[in-house]
């Protein structure tokens, strides 16, 4: 249950991490548009997510 | 990592040892961020607008390939190399530095061994948007991200890391799909979008 808890609140700090991130990415007003900052900003969540055990 | 962070950080104090590695991840992605900002600047100061185009066309196709090879639907050889995180950084360069500087290594994305192919698009993408904050942006997402894994993967060990390295490696099949599948979807709503 704690393993559970601490997990789900570090997810939820990376979560809080991407949102600041597209936040930011929002503020830039990319040409390519918004949209597609924010998707590939969860590229990077997802990916970086699940590589913990690469070296 | 987590089989080389997971013993050192109970040597010092864990929590600012796993902070220090997660600081590093977002300088790692930071860095990398404003230096293909910068060069995405300059090529858009070169070619204008013509570079939305580029992005448009080569960085959905980028993802559509790298998913086809996540997915294990088109059978090519792994874009990757052989180096990794070096193990002794924490004896040469001290303790905490070592940690931090494992984190910017892997923050970077790029100098280690590449997991999956959709991970090289992060850097492409990066660099075509031509925009120094949403470069930035994209792969500081990417940095953190991977530092907070390694974290959350050594804070539910239990002191048994050589397990929770088993149980990962277990999921690496599993994890490269859903990796795949999100390129796959990142492609469609980027040409929609």
């Amino acid at each position: 249950m704690v393993r559970t808890v601490r997990a789900g609140g570090l997810l939820a700090l990376a979560g809080a991490f991407g949102l600041v991130a597209a936040m930011l990415a929002g503020n830039a007003d990319p040409s390519v548009g918004v949209p597609s900052i924010f998707v590939l900003v969860s590229l990077s969540l997802v990916v970086g997510l699940s590589t913990a055990a690469s070296p | 990592m987590v089989a080389q962070i997971g013993p050192l950080v109970q040597v010092g104090r864990k929590k600012t040892a796993l902070a220090l590695h997660v600081l590093g991840g977002i300088v790692g992605g930071l860095a990398i961020g404003v230096l293909l900002g910068f060069a995405g600047v300059l090529l858009r100061a070169a070619i204008g607008d013509a570079l939305d185009t580029v992005f448009l066309i080569v960085v959905p196709a980028a993802l559509v390939y790298a998913a086809s090879v996540d997915l294990g639907l088109l059978h090519v050889r792994p874009l990757t190399w052989a180096r990794q995180t070096p193990g002794d950084w924490p004896c040469s360069m001290g303790h905490y530095p070592g940690i931090f500087a494992w984190g910017v290594d892997l923050g970077l994305g790029v100098t280690t061994r590449i997991p999956y192919q959709s991970l090289l698009v992060i850097p492409l993408a990066a660099f075509l948007v031509g925009d120094m904050a949403s470069a930035v942006a994209i792969t500081t997402a990417y940095g953190a991200a991977r530092a907070l894994a390694v974290v959350t993967a050594v804070t539910s060990a239990n002191d048994d890391f050589p397990a929770v390295c088993d149980a990962i490696q277990d999921r690496v099949p599993a994890l490269k799909l859903l990796v795949g599948a999100t390129a796959l979807v990142i492609a469609a709503l980027i040409v929609i979008s």
